[in-house]
């Protein structure tokens, strides 16, 4: 990030030094989340979670629902497949209009199926059912205590700061997109945005762990809680560090240190940007649905 | 040799962003919705890893600009990315997290 | 920047110890690298001959059990870490640059930076032997050994903190040379006209950023179990006992060619020069390189065949462990080939380069019949395998990088060393490290386990011992007359001139030592080989810009920020040791640290290449 660079270098290979710098760094950030990765999935289900007890849960909707696995689950894919083949080729063809009826479609279809899902589940447990489960029976008797895992993550409220980080990534683009017309406030305006989303997610997250300390979660719980708060920890710290970088853009910026000139800084906080969020696409889909889910 | 901004002339605008931020909910959505679904764990867990490859691949070639950047970014990000998803592979094999 | 008025105004002194603290040229870094690995590889060394020492016959009381323990967990832990890789890394900063034909390296900042850590991470751990807690758990510190529970006193602590401050160092270098070597390349200098040591540099580099990321998750995990009390490696708590071991061995087997890559670079441009004759089979050699480092993340699990991984899991790691020698043997032959037919000199770094070439090929043998499973089983945790590693680790990598400073010396000093001491130093470093290791071999066969303090007059295991430990001293005396060597040197050596080997690589082209700017003119290269052609464009564009004047040339000016900014990082580090026997203090050392950090960073980020008002500083 050496703002006063007084000639942009010639190299070898005729790519920026600091931009390969970055993109090294990325690969090498792979492997960090990678690991951490690893031992989240290979300790899973070693806390006693209650895979058990979702599974029933799951069963009990099916039948309130009727409609048969199998055929959900293929036309699921189906769906998956058609929207992204639609996806690439919109934006390959640079063709947007095309694509929104098919996008509305199934957004209409998600929201139909949440809906019969929120009507059907009503989990039933009886007193009996939840000491067969190896919960406990809270005082009052209207609840049933699992086993504290997997089943604490809440997917709505997730998916809600997912949503938040996904918008940081649109406003990051944008904000370089106005760098590159010369657009100075409109680089601000998107910068800030993007900044307070991050803020955002991380308020998500602090909410979140706040949670989990409340229902008695900590690091030390067990190997969930341990394994749960570094991984995401970790992604935190890389968040907390991305909205110090991006911030102090803002200023610079104000400063008349980040101008169409020097468009590569941005470009470069960007990528570090949009792995952040890359990154919490695979951890809410591999920690937070499928770990929250159960399988194996 | 100023190859770094060739991508200038092609690399997308707002409105492809924005269509992309879109799609990117789309799919978050679908995968939170087959969540909640009563399906096979094995059925969600591809429909989700395939969702997921898909935001990735969508972040990664169009916000990060990688599709129409210089291939040895590609490169030199995909040995580690690749090297990473190798070894959680292997080790969730060794750990039996695959088979059990 | 007009207003760039400061209260610390950016050093400019060209002299000086400001200059070395503040310096940002890489053939400084180099040198300073260079040094610090020699000063520990003599503490390494003490290690190693205490515990010969004690070993030297049965029921010795010369240490105690617990001081063993520290001496062979210090001795391995210091010659990896901090010994055989800061001394590839002093090679590998000093003359990159100058092979590639460019002024320095991409982020010569970062460089400076990545040495502090360097140096600063050596001493955060060895602080631990000031407070008599030294750590004891082995090199590899398996889980469940390093928890609390078993190892209560602070040496984990020093070593988890102590070998995250040292990776920082490496990942920072590595960085740096991936953008360097793939950037920083003279006009026509093409990948495939590189020195092999170039390319063997590129490679590690990406071993590097690859690799240590997963040593640095599995430390932090540790740290996070005994600062915090988590359970990644608290099978009380159902955690399984080998995710450290898989953790470490990913990265540790990368590791071992981050160690004896350097020497085969080292190697396979010293053999050109004295046989006088192209490398035979370069793109073999470099694709092997290549080859080795991706097979290198495939093959970890070869550390822990009695683990009962099952017989599907040894059985894969046994037959990829056997495929990756096939690309070893390749640089053996093409090292062989070079040699063949060659106009052979038999000049000191040539004679270490084949004391390399012989002496690794025993190793790797040995390497090979760990590769069997069942042979491995019997093997495991015997002095056999302190024989195999020792084989390739000093008679592979530090004969390599011997031969290395026998080879460039002249270069970064402007003065030879003596061939006669060099021939002698070459002889009783490969006598005596024969004696100390070869039966090595023998007494593992018969049973002689690894890092026991002692043993019983019944065993049989005398005789061999005391061999052994004479053998080391032969090794100590090898050492003495490689510093009497130097020393004579630095005084009163023989002047070197440019070129004194007739060598054919880029950094042969300049002054011994080169300049602070390194060329006049940026060379155009035309082959692998400049300095072997017929009309020598390379070395007379150089020579004849000596009379140009040198302002033209801009450098980056010196910076405070890298020993400020790896200061902080390290001092955050001991502030969590502190954390952890007064937590008000710790706290207070972490907070004021991690903010000089912090600003150290953003005045790094904001600080111009050079300060628009001063003149260069030239020497
Ligand atoms: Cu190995």
């Amino acid at each position: 990030m050496a703002h006063v660079q007084p000639i942009e270098e010639q190299t070898s290979t005729g790519l920026n030094n600091r931009k390969l710098l970055m993109w090294a760094f990325l690969g090498s950030d792979c492997m960090f989340f990678g690991a951490l990765i690893s031992t989240f999935l290979v300790y899973r289900g070693r806390s006693g979670s209650s895979i058990l007890e979702l599974q029933e849960s799951h069963d009990a909707i099916k039948d309130a629902i009727g409609i048969s696995t199998g055929g959900l689950s293929i036309i699921l894919i189906l769906l998956g497949i058609v929207a992204f083949a639609f996806t690439l080729i919109a934006v390959r063809r640079g063709v947007v209009k095309q694509i929104i009826p098919a996008v509305l479609v199934l957004f209409a279809i998600v929201v139909i199926f949440q809906s019969i899902w929120i009507a059907g589940h009503q989990p039933e447990f009886t007193a009996r059912e939840c000491t067969e489960m190896g919960g406990l029976v809270l005082p009052g008797g209207e609840s049933c205590e699992l086993v504290i895992a997997e089943n604490l993550l809440d997917i709505p409220l997730t998916s809600l700061s997912t949503f938040v980080l996904l918008m940081s990534s649109l406003s990051m683009v944008m904000a370089l997109s106005a760098l590159e017309r010369n657009n100075l406030p409109g680089f601000r305006t998107w910068l800030t945005a993007t900044s307070i989303l991050g803020v955002v997610f991380l308020g998500f997250q602090v909410f979140e762990f706040n949670a989990f300390l409340q229902e008695g979660l900590t690091p030390r719980e067990n190997l969930f809680g341990s394994t749960f708060y570094v991984l995401t920890g970790f992604h935190g710290a890389h968040v907390t560090l991305g909205v110090l970088w991006l911030s102090s853009l803002v200023v610079a910026s104000f400063k008349g240190k980040v101008t169409q000139k020097t468009v590569l800084d941005v470009e470069i906080a960007g990528l570090y940007w949009h792995f952040v969020d890359i990154v919490w696409i695979v951890i809410f889909s591999v920690i937070y649905l499928i770990g929250a889910y159960g399988i194996g | 040799m100023e190859s770094s901004n060739i991508h200038e002339k092609t690399h997308p605008g707002p409105r492809q962003y924005i269509t992309i931020a879109v799609i990117l909910v789309i799919m978050t959505a679908v995968e939170v919705g087959v969540f909640f679904l009563t399906i096979t764990p094995a059925a969600m867990t591809g429909i989700i890893l395939f969702l997921a490859m898909g935001k990735f691949a969508l972040v990664v070639g169009y916000y990060m600009q990688l599709r129409y950047d210089d291939r040895r970014f590609l490169y030199i990000f995909a040995a580690g990315f690749v090297v990473a998803i190798a070894i959680m592979i292997a080790l969730m094999a060794l750990f039996d997290n695959l088979t059990r | 920047m007009a207003a760039y008025t400061e209260l610390l105004k950016r050093p400019v002194s060209p002299t000086g110890v400001w200059s070395w603290l503040t310096t940002v040229d890489h053939k400084r870094i180099g040198l300073l690298y260079g040094v610090t690995a020699l000063t520990m590889f003599f503490i390494g060394g003490i290690e190693a001959v205490i515990m010969r020492l004690q070993l030297a016959s049965s029921d010795q009381t010369l240490v105690s059990p617990e001081v063993y323990n520290q001496l062979f967990t210090m001795h391995g832990t210091t010659m990896i870490f901090m010994v055989i890789m800061p001394m590839g890394a002093a090679f590998f900063n000093y003359l990159i640059p100058l092979m590639i034909g460019a002024r320095d390296v991409a982020f010569p900042r970062l460089n400076a930076f990545s040495f502090w850590m360097f140096l600063f991470g050596t001493l955060l751990m060895h602080a631990s032997f000031l407070t008599m807690s030294a750590p004891a758990m082995g090199w590899f510190a398996y889980t469940p050994l390093t928890s609390l529970e078993f190892s209560p006193t602070s040496g984990v602590d020093y070593w988890v903190l102590g070998l995250q401050v040292l990776g920082i160092a490496s990942m920072a270098a590595a960085f740096n040379f991936v953008v360097t070597i793939i950037n920083l390349r003279a006009p026509g200098m093409t990948l495939m006209r590189m020195p092999v040591f170039a390319w063997m540099t590129l490679i590690i580099s990406f071993l590097l950023i690859f690799a240590f990321p997963v040593i640095t998750i599995a430390l932090t995990l540790l740290q996070f179990d005994r600062w915090v009390g988590t359970n990644f490696y608290n099978t009380a708590a159902g955690a399984d006992p080998l995710l450290w071991q898989h953790l470490f061995w990913v990265f540790g087997h990368p590791e071992v060619y981050i160690l004896i890559l350097p020497a085969m670079g080292i190697v396979s441009d010293v053999l050109p020069t004295f046989t006088r004759k192209p490398l035979f089979g370069y793109p073999a050699v470099v694709f092997a390189g290549v080859t080795i480092a991706f097979m290198g993340f495939g093959v970890w699990s070869h550390h822990m065949f009695t683990t009962g991984m099952g017989a599907w899991a040894n059985g894969v790691f046994s037959f990829a462990t056997m495929l990756i020698a096939l690309p070893t043997g390749i640089k053996v032959f093409n090292w062989l080939g070079t040699l063949w037919g060659g106009a052979i000199q038999f000049n000191t770094p040539l004679l270490f380069s084949i004391g390399f070439i012989t002496m690794f090929t025993l190793g790797g043998l040995s390497g090979v019949m760990h590769a069997i499973v069942p042979v491995d089983t019997q093997q495991q945790d015997t002095y056999f395998i302190v024989a195999h590693f020792h084989y390739v680790l000093f008679g592979g990598s530090l004969f390599g990088l011997m031969a290395g400073i026998y080879y460039w010396f002249p270069k970064m000093t402007g003065r030879m060393l003596n061939e006669g001491l060099g021939k002698l130093n070459f002889w009783l470093m490969l006598i005596g490290f024969n004696m100390t290791f070869f039966p090595m071999h023998i007494v593992g066969v018969l049973g002689m386990p690894r890092r026991i303090y002692t043993y019983g007059a019944d065993q049989g295991w005398d005789n061999m011992n005391m061999f052994m430990t004479i053998g080391s001293f032969v090794i100590v005396v090898s050492f003495l007359v490689f510093m009497v060597n130097v020393i004579r040197s630095l005084r009163s050596g023989e002047p070197a001139g440019d070129n004194p080997w007739g060598a054919a690589t880029l950094e042969w082209s300049i002054s011994s030592p080169p300049p602070h700017y390194n060329f006049i003119e940026i060379p155009t290269i035309t082959s692998r080989y400049p300095l072997w052609e017929k009309d020598h464009s390379v070395g007379a564009a150089q020579a004849h810009g000596h009379d140009d004047d040198s302002h033209a040339v801009h450098m980056p000016d010196p910076s405070y920020w890298p020993l400020v900014l790896s200061a902080g990082i390290t001092m955050l580090a001991g502030g969590l040791l502190i954390w952890k026997w007064h937590q008000i203090l710790g706290f207070t050392i972490i907070s004021v640290f991690g903010l000089l950090a912090l600003y150290a960073t953003y005045r790094w980020a904001f600080e111009p290449v050079n300060e628009p008002n001063h003149e260069e500083p030239h020497q």
